[in-house]
C-alpha cells in the first residue's frame, strides 16, 4: 500500500497522533534503537534512568516514540506509559540467554494488561550481530508468540548497532497501522 | 528524526516498483557462521588462569559465567560482555564496543574499558573503569569503583576499534537504582589504589612483549579524580585544545607537567561543540567559533592552589616551544573558570546524550 493511503487512513479516523512505546529489559538496546530511528549518533548512550522521547510532526500529524528504562526496580513504572499506545515495540537482547525466562515473563505480563489490549506488538530480536544471539525463530518459540491470539504481532531480527533489520520492523508497523481503520 | 520520519512521510510508492529479494543480513553470512561461539565463552572454570592475546577476540562478544577462583585477561577489543554467577575471580577485559554487564557475582575484581557499565545482584566487587557513560548498579552492595590506568602494546588502537574515546571517562559518577537512604552501596577508590594492587600482574611469557603496566604517566585513559574531588573548594581552570593533530600529545604533556606542580586533573571531555554553544562558552570570541567547526575539542579541568596562573605558565611554555601555534583556550581567572566549566559540561551532556 502507498504512503498516501496510509496518511489518508489516519485522516479518515481523525487520528492525528501515533504513539509508539518501546519496552524491554535493561540492556536490550531500546535507546540505541530509538537513536537509530532518529538517525542520531550511537556512540554515547547512557543507561536510561527515566525515559527518552522522540517526536516528529508533519502536516498536522504527530509521531511520538517513548523509550522507557527497563531495570527491574523501575519496571513498575511502565504502566504509567500504557495509555493511548498505538504500537508496542518489545526489544530483546537475543544474546542474553540467561534472562530469556525473565523477558518472557515481562512480555506476557504486558500482554495481559487491560490498557494494552489489542495493541499490535512488534518484537525486535536485537543484537543478532552478537555470536551468542539466538535466532529470531528460536526466540519466537521460546516466547510462545504463536499463542498470541488477541492482537497482530510480528518478530523481526535486527541489530541496532549495524542498523540491519530495523526498517523491516517499521514496514510491518506501517502495514499494520495503515490497515487498522478502527480506533 | 531521519529514518522513522522519512519512513512514514515519504511520497507514496509507485505501483510498478519491482520487489527486491530480502537482503542477507551480516549475521547470516557464511564467514560469520563459521565462527564458533564456544571459543568466546568461559563456563564453569575453576582455579584457572586464562589469557586472550591481541587479535584473538577481535570485537566479538565475550561471556564469562559460573567461574570460581579464576584469573582472566582479555588483551583485545571485544563486543558486549556478560559476566554471570562468578565468585572469587579477577578479570581484565580490553575495550568493549558496547556494555559490560556483571550479575550475580561476588568477591571479584573487574577492570575494563567500555561504553556502558552495569551490575545487578552483586556484592564485594572492585571495579576499575574507563567508561564513557554513567556506570549503574542495581541491587548490589559494597562495590568499590576506581579509575582504570593502564597501557599495553596497541591498547590505544583497541580503544579506536571499540569506538571509545579515552578523554570521556565518568568512572566515579555512579547511579544506583536501588539506593538506600543513609547507606552507600558503593564507594570510590582513591588515587593510591592502582590496578595491580588488587588485580594480579599478568606473568605468562606469552604476554611479556605487551609491556603491560598500570602507571598513571603512560596510561591511555588519563587518571581523573572526578567525584573524589567534586566538592572541594580549590581553584579550578578550564583548558580547551581545539581539533588538531597535536592536540592529544600536548594535552597529555600538560597533564604530566601539572602533576609536578601539584595540580590535579579533575575531569576531561572530548566532544564536538556546536557554534551556538561555543559563542556562549567563549563569550562571542569569533576566533574560537570557527575553531570548533574543525572537529571535536579536548577539555581539561584542573584544580589546585593558583591553578589558573600555573596552568597559564605551563601552557605558555608548551605552545611557545614544542607546540607552536596550537589552537587552545584557557580560563583567565578563577571566577571565569567556574562559569566556563559549568557551560562546558552542560553543553557536553546536551550534545552527547540528548
Amino acid at each position: 500500500m502507498g504512503l498516501l493511503d496510509f496518511i489518508r487512513s489516519f485522516r479518515a479516523t481523525s487520528q492525528q497522533e501515533l504513539r509508539i512505546l518501546l519496552l524491554g529489559l535493561d540492556n536490550a538496546g531500546k535507546t540505541t534503537l530509538l537513536k537509530v530511528l532518529a538517525s542520531e549518533d550511537i556512540s554515547h548512550i547512557t543507561p536510561t534512568q527515566g525515559f527518552n522521547i522522540k517526536s516528529v510532526q508533519s502536516s498536522g500529524f504527530k509521531l511520538n516514540v517513548w523509550d522507557i528504562g527497563g531495570q527491574r526496580r523501575i519496571r513498575p513504572y511502565w504502566r504509567n506509559y500504557f495509555e493511548n499506545t498505538d504500537v508496542l515495540i518489545y526489544v530483546i537482547d537475543s544474546s542474553d540467554r540467561k534472562r530469556f525466562d525473565e523477558t518472557n515473563q515481562e512480555l506476557w505480563e504486558l500482554l495481559e494488561e487491560e490498557k494494552l489490549r489489542n495493541v499490535p506488538l512488534l518484537v525486535f530480536a536485537n543484537k543478532q550481530d552478537l555470536l551468542n544471539a539466538a535466532k529470531a525463530s528460536d526466540i519466537t518459540d521460546g516466547l510462545s508468540l504463536h499463542q498470541i491470539r488477541d492482537r497482530r504481532w510480528q518478530i523481526q531480527g535486527c541489530s541496532a548497532h549495524t542498523k540491519e533489520g530495523v526498517k523491516e520492523g517499521l514496514e510491518w508497523i506501517s502495514k499494520t497501522i495503515g490497515s487498522n481503520k478502527k480506533k | 528524526m531521519g529514518c522513522l520520519f522519512s519512513f512514514f512521510f515519504r511520497p507514496s510508492a509507485s505501483s510498478d516498483i519491482v520487489e527486491t529479494p530480502r537482503q542477507v543480513f551480516s549475521w547470516e553470512k557464511e564467514d560469520r557462521q563459521a565462527i564458533k561461539k564456544e571459543d568466546f565463552i568461559l563456563d564453569k572454570r575453576k582455579n584457572e588462569t586464562i589469557y586472550r592475546l591481541p587479535g584473538s577476540v577481535n570485537g566479538q562478544q565475550f561471556i564469562i559465567q559460573n567461574c570460581d577462583n579464576c584469573t582472566v585477561y582479555v588483551f583485545d577489543h571485544t563486543g558486549q560482555i556478560q559476566i554471570d554467577d562468578c565468585t572469587n575471580c579477577r578479570i581484565f577485559i580490553g575495550p568493549v564496543h558496547g556494555s559490560v554487564f556483571i550479575r550475580d557475582s561476588t568477591n571479584s575484581i573487574l577492570a575494563t574499558v567500555c561504553q556502558q557499565f552495569r551490575t545487578r545482584d552483586c556484592r564485594d566487587l572492585y571495579i576499575y573503569l574507563s567508561c564513557t557513560s554513567q556506570p549503574i548498579i542495581e541491587s548490589s552492595h559494597n562495590i568499590k569503583f576506581g579509575c582504570l590506568t593502564l597501557n599495553y602494546y596497541k591498547l590505544d588502537e583497541q580503544y579506536k576499534a571499540a569506538d571509545i574515546n579515552p578523554w570521556n571517562n565518568t568512572w566515579g559518577n555512579i547511579h544506583d537504582f536501588t539506593s538506600i537512604p543513609g547507606t552507600n552501596n558503593y564507594s570510590l577508590l582513591d588515587q593510591n589504589e592502582n590496578l595491580f594492587k588488587h588485580l594480579p600482574i599478568p606473568i605468562d611469557p606469552s604476554c611479556s612483549h605487551l609491556n603491560i603496566n598500570d602507571n598513571m604517566e603512560t596510561s591511555v585513559t588519563p587518571f581523573t579524580y572526578g567525584e573524589l574531588y567534586r566538592h572541594r573548594s580549590e581553584e579550578r581552570c578550564l583548558v580547551v585544545f581545539f581539533h588538531n593533530l597535536n592536540a592529544n600529545s600536548c594535552a597529555r604533556e600538560l597533564i604530566l607537567m601539572t602533576k609536578q606542580s601539584e595540580l590535579v586533573l579533575v575531569q576531561t571531555k572530548c566532544y564536538s561543540i556546536n557554534e551556538m554553544s561555543a559563542a556562549r562558552l567563549f563569550s562571542g570570541n569569533a576566533t574560537y567559533n570557527s575553531l570548533v567547526t574543525k572537529g571535536p575539542v579536548i577539555g581539561l579541568e584542573f584544580a589546585g592552589t593558583n591553578c589558573v596562573q600555573i596552568c597559564q605558565q605551563l601552557l605558555n611554555n608548551l605552545t611557545q616551544l614544542k607546540y607552536q601555534n596550537l589552537p587552545h583556550f584557557i580560563s583567565q581567572s578563577a571566577i571565569d573558570a567556574h562559569e566556563q566549566l559549568d557551560k562546558f559540561y552542560n553543553f557536553a551532556s546536551m550534545q552527547m546524550f540528548a
